[in-house]
Formats: C-alpha cells, sequence, structure tokens
C-alpha cells in the first residue's frame, strides 16, 4: 500500500517530489563541482610536489574525510548565523547554506582520493612521458589521461558523499518548504511524522541516482579500458 | 652526440648508495649491453644514461638535460598509453611537430619493422607481452634517437618477439646511434653487444669471460675457424663444428690455462703471447695476454710464483675447443 502510493508520487511526477529531487541534485552537483577545483589542485600538488608539512596535510585530508557531517554543520553553522563573523551575510537557511556545507564536506574526499589515484600512476609514467619529450602541462595533461578514471571515481565519490548527506542540509538550510528542503531532510521529517509515501518516493529516487552515477561510471571504465 | 663519460659517480636512493662508478665510457654508435643480476644497479645506471636521474656525485658527460634530450629510456614493464597502437606511436612524433604526411611514413614504417602494421588500431589493453614490448620500443624508435636505451627488452618475450627486437637493435647499427641495453638473457647480449659491461651490487665488475667480436671463416667436420675481427694473427679458433651465422666468441676466463712451453694436450687451442698486465683480485690473479688478440686467464698465487708469471714475459694460452662458445 505504501510502495504503491510511492510510486504514483514518483511515476504522476508529483509537483513536491519533482522540486525536492531536484534541489538536492542541483545543491549536490553545485557543490561537488565547487570543490572539485580546488581539490583537483591540490590532490595533484601532493602527488608530484615533496614539500615540508605534505604528510600534515594528508593526515588532515584523511581525518576530514570521515568528520561527522552535523559536526561540519556546526561550525559553518557558527560562522554564517547572525551573531556569527559572517552573520551580515544573511546565508543561514538558504541554498547556499547547503552548498558551503556540501562543498566543505566533499572537498577533502576529492583531494585525498584524487591524490591517491595520481600516486598510484607507475613511475614509469612520468619518465615515459619525460623521456618521450613531454613537459610541463602536457606531462600533467597525461597524466590525468592515464588517471581519468580514477580521477572521475574520486569526484563521484564526493557527489555520492554530499547526495546521500543530512546533516548539513538539516542545519544549515533548516528543511524549509520550497526552497532549503531536500530528499534526505524530507525523508528524516516523513518518517518521524509517520508518513512514509513520500519518504519512500524520495528513497527510491534517492537509490535511482546514485545507481544512475555508478552505472555511467562503470560504463566510463568499459568504454576507456 | 659524443661518447658518454663517466667519472666517479654515485646515486642514491636516500642514505643508500645504490650505484658508485669510478669511471665508464659508453662509445658512440655500438651497442653496450649491461650484464648483472638484480639490483646490480642496471636500472639505475640505464636511467642516469638516460638522464632521467642525475647522479648524486661525480659527473657524466654530456649533462644530463644534454642526454635526457637525446635519448629515449624503453622501460622494463612499459608504459604504455590507453588508446590505440597508432596513438602510443604517434605521441613523441606530435611533440616534436613532425608534419602529418611524415607522421604517417614514420609510424608505417616503423610499425612494419616491429611487425605490429596489422594490428595499428588495436588498444594497448588487449596486447600480448611481446607486442607490448615491441610497441614500445617501435614508439622509442619513431624517434630516432641518438641514443635509445632498453632496460631488460627480452624479459617475459616469446622467442618471434626477441627476434623481431634483436633485428630492430641491429639495424641501428652503422648509423651513428648509440644502443645501450640492459638483460640477463646471455645469448642476446652476445649477440647484439659490442661492448659488455658487468655490474654487481651497484659497481662495475671484471666479467671473467673473454668477449671476441668476429666471424665463422671456414668449417670442416669436426671444427669451425673463428676469425676474430681486427686479428693480428692468422690462426683461427676452433671451435666445435655447428650450423649457424655466428659473430660472437666467448671463452669464460677460468677455461683458459697457461704453459711456460708448447706442450701437447688435448686443447685444440694453443697460442703464444705475451703477458701485459697482471692483477691481483683478492686470492687469485687475472693475467692479460697479447696473442694477436687480448685474451684474460685467471691462475693462483701460486702459479704465479711456480710459473713465474710476471708483465713481459712469453707464456702459451691454451684452451679446450669446446670452452669457446659462439653466439
Amino acid at each position: 500500500m505504501v510502495l504503491s502510493k510511492a510510486l504514483t508520487l514518483i511515476f504522476s511526477a508529483d509537483r513536491e517530489v519533482l522540486f525536492i529531487s531536484m534541489t538536492s541534485l542541483s545543491m549536490a552537483l553545485t557543490s561537488t563541482i565547487i570543490s572539485t577545483i580546488p581539490a583537483l589542485i591540490l590532490g595533484t600538488v601532493l602527488s608530484i610536489k615533496n614539500f615540508h608539512g605534505k604528510s600534515i596535510i594528508i593526515i588532515i585530508l584523511n581525518s576530514l574525510m570521515a568528520m561527522p557531517t552535523v559536526v561540519i554543520g556546526l561550525l559553518i553553522y557558527s560562522l554564517i548565523s547572525r551573531s556569527g563573523p559572517l552573520g551580515n551575510f544573511g546565508l543561514l537557511f538558504t541554498p547556499w547554506a547547503i552548498i558551503i556545507g556540501q562543498s566543505i564536506l566533499s572537498f577533502p574526499i576529492i583531494a585525498s582520493l584524487i591524490y591517491s589515484a595520481l600516486s598510484r600512476t607507475t613511475i614509469e609514467l612520468p619518465e615515459t612521458l619525460e623521456t618521450l619529450g613531454a613537459t610541463g602541462t602536457r606531462k600533467l595533461y597525461m597524466i590525468f589521461r592515464e588517471s581519468k578514471i580514477a580521477v572521475l571515481s574520486a569526484i563521484l565519490s564526493g557527489f555520492g558523499r554530499v547526495i546521500g548527506e543530512v546533516g548539513v542540509s538539516m542545519m544549515l538550510g533548516g528543511n524549509i518548504r520550497w526552497f532549503t528542503r531536500t530528499i534526505t531532510t524530507t525523508i528524516a521529517l516523513e518518517t518521524s511524522k509517520g508518513e512514509f509515501e513520500l519518504a519512500l518516493a524520495l528513497g527510491i529516487i534517492l537509490i535511482f541516482i546514485s545507481l544512475t552515477v555508478n552505472a555511467l561510471l562503470h560504463l566510463g571504465i568499459n568504454r576507456n579500458v | 652526440m659524443s661518447d658518454i663519460i663517466i667519472k666517479k659517480i654515485g646515486f642514491s636512493y636516500g642514505k643508500d648508495e645504490v650505484l658508485s662508478i669510478d669511471k665508464l665510457s659508453i662509445h658512440k654508435g655500438i651497442t653496450t649491453v649491461f650484464l648483472g643480476s638484480n639490483g646490480s644497479g642496471k636500472t639505475t645506471i640505464l636511467k642516469l644514461l638516460s638522464g632521467l636521474y642525475s647522479p648524486s656525485k661525480g659527473v657524466i658527460s654530456p649533462e644530463t638535460e644534454n642526454l635526457k634530450n637525446n635519448s629515449v629510456l624503453v622501460h622494463q614493464n612499459p608504459y604504455l598509453f590507453s588508446g590505440s597502437v597508432k596513438y602510443n606511436i604517434e605521441f613523441g612524433l606530435k611533440i616534436r611537430n613532425i608534419p602529418k604526411d611524415l607522421r604517417k611514413s614514420i609510424i608505417q614504417k616503423v610499425l612494419s619493422e616491429a611487425q605490429l602494421l596489422n594490428i595499428i588500431t588495436r588498444k594497448t589493453s588487449s596486447l600480448s607481452g611481446g607486442e607490448k614490448h615491441r610497441l614500445a620500443i617501435a614508439r622509442a624508435l619513431s624517434l630516432d634517437p641518438d641514443i635509445l636505451v632498453l632496460d631488460e627488452p627480452f624479459a617475459n618475450i616469446d622467442p618471434e618477439s626477441r627476434n623481431t627486437i634483436e633485428k630492430l637493435i641491429l639495424k641501428r647499427e652503422g648509423n651513428d646511434k648509440t644502443t645501450i641495453i640492459s638483460t640477463h638473457n646471455l645469448e642476446s647480449a652476445y649477440r647484439l653487444a659490442s661492448s659488455i659491461i658487468q655490474m654487481d651490487k651497484g659497481e662495475i665488475k671484471e666479467p671473467e669471460t673473454n668477449f671476441i667480436k668476429g666471424s665463422v671463416i671456414e668449417k670442416d667436420d669436426y671444427f669451425c675457424f673463428f676469425q676474430a675481427d681486427n686479428y693480428k694473427r692468422v690462426t683461427p679458433i676452433l671451435i666445435p663444428a655447428t650450423d649457424g651465422e655466428y659473430k660472437t666468441a666467448v671463452i669464460p676466463y677460468r677455461d683458459i690455462f697457461l704453459s711456460g712451453t708448447n706442450i701437447k694436450t688435448s686443447a685444440q687451442n694453443q697460442f703464444k703471447g705475451i703477458i701485459t698486465s697482471l692483477v691481483k683480485k683478492g686470492n687469485q690473479f687475472f693475467v692479460t695476454i697479447d696473442c694477436g688478440i687480448s685474451l684474460k686467464a685467471i691462475v693462483t698465487d701460486l702459479s704465479v710464483r711456480e710459473f713465474k708469471i710476471e708483465v713481459g714475459k712469453s707464456i702459451f694460452v691454451n684452451f679446450k675447443a669446446s670452452a669457446v662458445k659462439l653466439y
């Protein structure tokens, strides 16, 4: 009964289900894109350069990967709440607050996994590039080209982390209907109210998004091997 | 590109020095082979000679950057870029801004020589071990480097691929191109090398094998008559009769014995010569005798005293025909 109602909500393209899904998807995509750029730079620098403090940065990145979302939410909350140093921007309980929080959440995951991916390329790759005459940006481009599946996996892991998180969205977005309500915050709310139809519908959509992302990655790997 | 000269170089990974060479010359235009067991420093010296590494101490001439610009190294486990066979060959040519038409003809030529033309569009992930090695060498040869450096090119490949690779290397001879190889494969080493360098624990070691380039000039029912190149004497070396085309004769130092007089033994090879050097290493002596060609033998301290072996003395060099191996 609950399942059939949930499926009806999905296949009838219920306005609220669509809005919540699109809000979740757009915020997760935006935050992933925002965090990918600095993460890509940091991951690359860590993998190709040796410098003092490199190990400390790697340890911090790895630790941040396991940081609870509510702790990140709390930290950002203290910064953007009205009494916080960034309170004047009026970001709290807006989609941008969620995007900032999710960007911070996905950054260490993407940076750390990109670092691991590029470090795992065998010594033969950079040496082959050098001996064939590739230097500078061409060399860097080829290292990324040869590691693209691993780099893509890192980015999708970051996306996976933010699309399924609830702590940041709840604390920074406030779960405001038709504004900051996401798939995960709706599921939490509806379940606590004992109304499972909408929660189940959104749960199915979340699983579908996750499967689609993984299927795309798998297809990409098969095409490129 | 001139000869490569190494003077008092060392190379360290962290605190551990893995290579220490006092003096070494790699001559231009010939094939030099480094022999040695795993961990003997062959790969390290190859990376120094191709300019990928700089020595921790000492001097290599030409300088590292110059070496890097004029050489291409092919790894023991060559890295092939994802994509097609053609993409891999074209990569280095594009970097050098070779025009498209010329690129096309170079690709056709090297792939044909490496017997890979029939799989030009195939993805590298589907190649066999031998095909991967041949492609990596073809990719290096497409750039026609002054110095080609091959790290274990015959490791884990089929005999057909080994023959093809040997032919590709031999084609460079006589074009003023230097080829440097490391290998465990003694047969290939002796066939290809004009110079052999034995490595052990990061140092150059006496190879303990006489290595003579030449050719079989005559054959009868019992023997091949092997004439060394630049041989000052007429007498060829006698070797048990065998078929095939050979360019190298190898005689271990330990299979040569010395006699003060022209004694009759079952050894078919006996040459009179003059001792040109006597070097003590541990409890044995390395004796060099000029008997038209330069041959080395190992003798004990006792033999040196009993036979009064000394530089300038006439002596007979004896070895059995079966002690000589042809390659």
